[in-house]
C-alpha cells in the first residue's frame, strides 16, 4: 500500500471529491498530501475559484437585458407560427 | 382556457429573450441557441391543444426549450476517442515522469474575489467553454454549472461513473489551463 500522492493523482481526487465523497483512506490520503504540497493547494483554490466563476457567469447570462433575440429573429419565428398553424 | 396563434406570437414578445437567455447560458452558442428557441416555439404550437393552461405559459415553454436543449445533444454522436485523448494530453502535460508539476502548475496573478468581479475574465472563460466539444460542453455544464447529480448524469449519457470522472477532472484541468493561458498569465 502506498501512503503518498504524487501530484499528479492528488490532481485527480481533487477533481473526484466535488463529484463524490471519497472513502476515508482516499481522504487521508488527500489530506496528508495537501499539508505538505503548497501547489497542490493553490490548485484546489483555482479550482473552486472557476466553479464560483461559472455559477456567476449563468446568472450573468442570464440575467442580462443587453443579451436578447434580434427583432429579424423573433418575426421570423412568428411568421414560421403562423405558416405553420395553417398546416 | 383557450390559447390561439396570436397568443404564442405574444409570448415571442413577452418570454422570447428570457428563453433566449438560458438556452445561451446552458449551450453557449448564439447560433444553437437562436434555433432551440424558435423549435421551442413550433413545437408549442403543435402543442397547444394539450396545453391545458395548468401550468404559466412561461413555465410551459421553458419546460419544451429543456427537453430540446437535451434532444439536441442526444442526437449528436458519442464522445469520441480523439476527443478525450486530447484532453488526456493537457493533463499529461502538466506533469512530469514522477508526478510532480512543471510548467503545468500555474500562478494566477489575481486573488479569486477580483477574478470574480472581472467582466473580462469572464469573457474568457466563456471563450473556453465555448470551444469545448459539443457533448463534453454539456456533461460539464451538467454537473459544475447546473449541479446535477452523477449518477444521474451518468445514467443519460451512458457513461460509468469511473469514465465520469475522469472526464470530468481532465475537463476542469483543461478550462484552467485555457483560462490561464487567455486570462490570469499576464
Amino acid at each position: 500500500m502506498k501512503w503518498m500522492l504524487t501530484c499528479k493523482e492528488t490532481s485527480e481526487i481533487l477533481s473526484h471529491s466535488r463529484d463524490s465523497k471519497l472513502n476515508w483512506i482516499n481522504n487521508l490520503m488527500l489530506m496528508m498530501h495537501l499539508s505538505m504540497c503548497r501547489r497542490c493547494r493553490k490548485y484546489k483554490e483555482q479550482l473552486k475559484t472557476l466553479y464560483l466563476t461559472y455559477q456567476k457567469l449563468k446568472i450573468n447570462i442570464e440575467n442580462d437585458p443587453e443579451i436578447h433575440l434580434s427583432d429579424e429573429v423573433k418575426e421570423k419565428i412568428k411568421k414560421d407560427l403562423n405558416q405553420h398553424s395553417k398546416h | 382556457m383557450k390559447y390561439s396563434l396570436l397568443d404564442i406570437q405574444d409570448w415571442v414578445e413577452e418570454y422570447g429573450d428570457t428563453l433566449y437567455r438560458f438556452a445561451l447560458s446552458r449551450v453557449y452558442d448564439e447560433v444553437l441557441a437562436e434555433d432551440l428557441v424558435q423549435t421551442t416555439y413550433l413545437a408549442a404550437i403543435n402543442g397547444l391543444k394539450n396545453f391545458a393552461g395548468d401550468s404559466s405559459p412561461k413555465t410551459w415553454l421553458f419546460g419544451i426549450l429543456k427537453h430540446k436543449i437535451i434532444d439536441h445533444f442526444r442526437k449528436k454522436k458519442s464522445i469520441s476517442l480523439e476527443e478525450i485523448s486530447n484532453l488526456d494530453h493537457v493533463f499529461h502535460a502538466s506533469f512530469d515522469e514522477k508526478g510532480r508539476w512543471t510548467k503545468g502548475y500555474l500562478h494566477w496573478n489575481l486573488a479569486p474575489d477580483e477574478i470574480l468581479e472581472n467582466k473580462e475574465l469572464k469573457k474568457v472563460l466563456w471563450l473556453c467553454i465555448q470551444a469545448l466539444p459539443d457533448k463534453l460542453k454539456l456533461i460539464f455544464i451538467s454537473r459544475e454549472v447546473e449541479g446535477d447529480r452523477s449518477d444521474c448524469i451518468c445514467e443519460k449519457y451512458d457513461l460509468t461513473l469511473s469514465n465520469f470522472g475522469v472526464i470530468m477532472h481532465r475537463l476542469r484541468h483543461k478550462l484552467r489551463d485555457c483560462f490561464f493561458e487567455k486570462g490570469v498569465s499576464r
